[in-house]
C-alpha cells in the first residue's frame, strides 16, 4: 500500500543516512587525529659532532635578525658566519630562518613546550632568558676555552646558572649611544656635539628649542625610549653589582635612585624638549627613520646605528657621543651604557646538539666575531678580537668599550612581563597622569613576581 | 487496536489512527543525531575540552609541556590583585558602550534600504566591503590614518574643524571611543547585511497597512520593524557581546597594542600578552575562566531581562491614526 510503501522508503532512507553520517564521523576522527610536525627540527645525521661529508647534518637556527638581503643589517654578518663555518666544517649544513620579532618569543614559547623546533635558538642574553631556559641544553663544554675570552659579567651573566653553566651566548656587545644632526646644532647656534654634562645637554636642547627645532627625538608609544633614557641616566646611580642585581629581584627598582632618575627624564617632557607628536611614535622604525630624516638634533640610540645614519644623514650627520654625565653620577667620568645583546642556545631537543655547540663555540670566535665586525658593525664579544673602522663614529665606539665603568643600567636586563609595566605607563609618567613611585612600585612587584616563577637555573 | 484503513479514510486519520513503530521511531532519532554529531564532536573537542582543561589549569602553576603543581586560587588572587586586570575590566565596561552603537547604526542603513530603494544592492555591497578585509589590515590602515599628523586629523584642520583634531589613539580619554568608531565602521556591513536579510522575510502587508494608517518612517521603525526583528536583533546583541571580549583582539593588537597605559587592553588581549609574553599561563587560564563567567553572567541577565518584558501585556494598537 502507498502509506506502507512510503514509511518502509522512509526507514530505508533514514538508514541509508544513518551509515552514510556514520562512515563521514569515522573517516573525520581517523583523519583529524594526526598532529602535524611542527617547526623545523632538523634531521638527523649520527652524532652531529661527528659530522663529515660522509655523515653530513643540518642545524637550523632561528631569530629575529637573518635578513641578509638587506645591506649592513645583522642578516648580512650572520651570513658570513655561516658560510665561513659551513666552509670549514663540510659535513654541517646550516639552515638559517628568520621568524617576526613580534611573535617570535610566543613562538619559542611555544617550541618549549611542544619541544620541538629549530636546533639553535635566539634570544637575549638577560635574565628573561630564565623564562625559556628550560628549553635551553648547558653549553659549558661545547664553548670551553673561548669563554675565557668573553666577558664573564653582564654580557654573559646572564646566561648561567648559579653553578657557573653555560645556557647561551652573547652574539655582540649591546649598548647606547647618542647621535647628533650637526646641521640642525649649527643652525641653533649650538657647539655641534654631544654635550657632556646633563645640565649642558638641557641648556642646548633649550637653545635647539628656541630655535624652532625638535631637540630630542622621541617617541613614547610602545614606551621603550623612555626605558632607554631611565636606563642611561639610572645606570650612573648605581654600582656595576647592583645593576646585575636588579633582574635577580636584589636590587628595588622602586628606591629613591630610580625614582630620581625617572624624574630627570620627566623634565625633558616637562621642559617640552622632545618631539610635540611623542605619544603617536614607536621606536622602531618610526623614531629612529625620523632621526635619519633629519627630524631632530639628537637621538640616544643603539651601537650599530651609526652606519645608517651616516648615510640618511650625509653632512648632517655629526656623530656619536656618550650620554651625558648627571651631577650625582657615582663615576668620575662618562662611561658607555653597554649591554648584552641578543644572543643564541641551543634548545634541548636538538638532536644535533653537538653540532650546534660547535656552531656557537665558532660563533664567539675572533674570526667570526670579525666577521660580523667588518658585515654589520656588530661589536665583538671576544676580548682577543682586534677590529678597526675608517668611520669615525665606529672608530668611537670601540675606544669608548675599552673606558673603565662599562656596565649597563637597571632597564637593560629587565624580564619581559616587568619592562611591560614600565613601557605601558611611560607616556602616563611622562605626561604626569602616573606617579612615577606607583609605576616602579608596580614593576617592582612584577619583579619580585618574576624572579618567583623563574629563579635562576641551578644546575 | 489494529489499524484498520477505511477506503474512505483520509491519509492523515488514517496515519493518527495507526500505532507508530517503536523501532522505526528509535531509528529515526538515531539518524537525527548522527547528523549532529560530528558538529558536536568538533565543539566538544575545540571547545568545550580546551575550557574545561583551561578550567583545570587556572589552579596550578600551569608550563605547559611541563611540571604544573597545583596553586589553589593562587591565580585568581594575582589577577584581582593586578592593576592591569583592573584596567582591562574598566575597558571591557566601557567597550561595552559600543554595541547599541553597533546594533542601531546598521539596523537604521538597513531600514533605509528597505523597500523601493533605486541601487540599494549597490550600497549593501558597498557598506560590506570592510567586512571582507582583515581586521588587521585595516587596523594598521587606521592606526596611520588615527595618528596625529594622519589623515582624519589632516581632513578636520583643512575644513575648519581643526578644534576637533585629537590623539585618536594615544589619548587615554578618547582611545576606546576611538576604537568603538572604528569597529562600528568596520562591522556596520554586516549588521547591514543581517538586517537586511531579515527585514525582506517581514510580510509586506506590515509596511503597506502601516503606510496606509498614516505612519511616519520613525514610527514604522519603531512598531514595525524593531517588533519584527526582535529575534534577530537578539541574536546580532549576542554576537556583539561575544566580540567585545573575544573579538577585538585583531583591532587592539595592531592599532594600539593595548596602550596608551593600558587604557585599550582587552581581556583577549591580556591573556594573550599574559601567555605568550609574560609565560603567565596559570593567570591566563584563570583569567579566561572569569571571561567565560562574566559572559554567562551577562547572557545570563540578558535572558531575564527578555523573558520579563515577554511576561508584560503587548502594545496591541499601532501608531495613532
Amino acid at each position: 500500500m502507498r502509506h506502507a510503501a512510503f514509511r518502509t522508503s522512509r526507514v530505508a532512507r533514514r538508514a541509508a543516512t544513518a551509515a552514510t553520517v556514520g562512515v563521514l564521523v569515522v573517516g573525520l576522527a581517523a583523519c583529524g587525529g594526526g598532529s602535524s610536525g611542527g617547526g623545523g627540527s632538523s634531521n638527523g645525521g649520527g652524532g652531529g659532532g661527528g659530522a663529515d661529508a660522509a655523515h653530513p647534518v643540518t642545524i637550523t637556527i632561528e631569530d629575529w635578525l637573518y635578513t641578509p638581503a638587506t645591506a649592513g643589517s645583522a642578516g648580512v654578518g650572520l651570513k658570513a658566519v655561516d658560510d665561513a663555518f659551513m666552509k670549514a666544517n663540510p659535513g654541517i649544513k646550516i639552515v638559517h630562518q628568520l621568524q617576526p620579532y613580534d611573535n617570535y618569543f610566543a613562538l619559542l614559547q611555544s617550541q618549549i613546550a611542544a619541544r620541538k623546533g629549530p636546533d639553535i635558538v635566539g634570544n637575549f642574553g638577560r635574565p628573561s632568558a630564565f623564562q625559556y631556559v628550560k628549553g635551553f641544553a648547558p653549553i659549558t663544554d661545547a664553548i670551553g676555552d673561548e669563554r675565557a675570552k668573553v666577558p664573564l659579567t653582564s654580557l654573559m651573566s646572564a646566561n648561567l646558572s648559579d653553578k657557573g653553566t653555560l645556557y647561551g651566548v652573547p652574539s655582540g656587545v649591546g649598548g647606547y649611544i647618542m647621535y647628533y644632526n650637526k646641521g640642525l646644532l649649527k643652525k641653533a647656534g649650538v657647539t655641534p656635539e654631544i654635550p657632556k654634562t646633563w645640565d649642558a645637554f638641557i641648556a642646548a636642547m633649550e637653545k635647539i628649542k628656541g630655535a624652532g627645532i625638535v631637540p630630542l627625538v622621541t617617541g613614547t608609544k610602545d614606551g621603550s625610549y623612555v626605558e632607554w633614557l631611565w636606563e642611561n641616566v639610572a645606570a650612573q646611580l648605581m654600582t656595576e653589582q647592583q645593576a646585575a642585581d636588579v633582574p635577580l629581584g636584589k636590587y628595588p627598582l622602586n628606591g629613591a635612585d630610580m625614582v630620581k632618575a625617572m624624574e630627570m627624564v620627566k623634565t625633558l617632557f616637562d621642559k617640552g624638549l622632545v618631539s610635540p607628536d611623542y605619544q603617536d611614535v614607536a621606536i622602531f622604525p618610526e623614531l629612529v627613520n625620523s632621526f635619519g630624516a633629519g627630524k631632530g638634533a639628537f637621538f640616544l640610540g643603539l651601537l650599530g646605528q651609526e652606519t645608517a645614519f651616516g648615510k640618511s644623514l650625509g653632512a648632517n650627520f655629526g656623530g656619536n657621543g656618550l650620554f651625558p654625565r648627571i651631577s650625582g653620577s657615582q663615576y668620575p667620568a662618562q662611561f658607555l651604557d653597554s649591554t648584552p645583546g641578543t644572543g643564541y642556545s641551543v634548545a634541548k631537543w636538538s638532536k644535533n646538539q653537538n653540532a650546534a655547540g660547535k656552531y656557537l663555540k665558532y660563533f664567539v670566535s675572533v674570526d667570526a666575531q670579525k666577521l660580523l665586525f667588518d658585515k654589520s658593525t656588530s661589536y665583538p664579544v671576544n676580548t682577543d678580537t682586534k677590529v678597526t673602522s675608517t668611520f669615525p663614529s665606529t672608530e668611537n665606539i670601540l675606544k669608548w668599550l675599552k673606558l673603565p665603568n662599562g656596565h649597563n643600567g637597571p632597564d637593560a636586563n629587565l624580564p619581559t612581563p616587568v619592562s611591560a609595566v614600565l613601557s605601558q605607563n611611560a607616556t602616563a609618567m611622562m605626561t604626569g597622569k602616573t606617579s612615577i613611585k606607583s609605576v616602579l612600585d608596580q614593576a617592582q612587584s612584577a619583579m619580585q613576581a618574576y624572579v618567583k616563577q623563574y629563579p635562576v637555573p641551578t644546575s | 487496536m489494529s489499524a484498520a484503513v477505511r477506503a474512505d479514510s483520509g491519509p492523515i486519520v488514517a496515519a493518527a489512527s495507526r500505532p507508530a513503530a517503536a523501532p522505526g521511531r528509535l531509528l529515526a532519532k538515531a539518524a537525527d543525531l548522527l547528523f549532529v554529531l560530528p558538529l558536536l564532536a568538533l565543539i566538544g573537542v575545540f571547545i568545550l575540552l580546551p575550557s574545561l582543561l583551561a578550567l583545570g589549569y587556572s589552579f596550578t602553576n600551569w608550563d605547559p609541556g611541563y611540571s604544573s603543581p597545583w596553586v589553589g586560587l593562587a591565580n585568581y588572587q594575582t589577577l584581582f590583585a593586578d592593576p592591569t586586570f583592573h584596567k582591562v575590566v574598566v575597558n571591557e565596561a566601557v567597550l561595552l558602550i559600543g554595541i547599541p552603537v553597533w546594533l542601531i547604526v546598521p539596523l537604521i542603513i538597513a531600514t533605509l534600504l528597505h523597500g523601493e530603494v533605486r541601487g540599494a544592492g549597490v550600497f549593501r555591497s558597498i557598506y560590506f566591503f570592510p567586512a571582507v578585509l582583515s581586521p588587521a589590515i585595516l587596523g594598521i590602515l587606521f592606526s596611520q590614518l588615527l595618528k596625529g599628523d594622519g589623515a582624519i586629523n589632516q581632513l578636520l584642520r583643512h575644513i575648519g574643524l581643526g578644534v576637533f583634531a585629537g590623539n585618536w589613539l594615544s589619548n587615554p580619554s578618547l582611545v576606546k571611543f576611538t576604537i568603538i568608531a572604528v569597529v562600528a565602521w568596520a562591522s556596520m556591513g554586516t549588521g547591514v547585511v543581517i538586517f537586511s536579510s531579515a527585514l525582506s522575510a517581514l510580510p509586506v502587508e506590515l509596511f503597506e497597512v502601516a503606510e496606509i494608517d498614516g505612519a511616519g518612517w520613525w514610527q514604522r521603525f519603531r512598531y514595525v520593524v524593531i517588533p519584527g526583528l526582535l529575534s534577530t536583533v537578539r541574536l546580532y546583541v549576542v554576537l556583539l557581546v561575544i566580540t567585545v571580549f573575544i573579538g577585538l583582539f585583531p583591532w587592539i593588537f595592531t592599532l594600539t597594542q593595548g596602550g596608551p597605559s593600558g587604557t585599550s587592553t582587552t581581556v583577549d588581549y591580556d591573556i594573550y600578552q599574559r601567555a605568550l609574553s609574560f609565560g603567565q599561563f596559570g593567570a591566563a587560564a584563570a583569567e579566561s575562566v572569569l571571561m567565560l563567567l562574566t559572559i554567562a553572567v551577562i547572557f545570563a541577565l540578558g535572558t531575564l531581562v527578555v523573558r520579563a518584558s515577554r511576561s508584560r501585556p503587548h502594545r496591541t494598537e499601532g501608531p495613532a491614526s
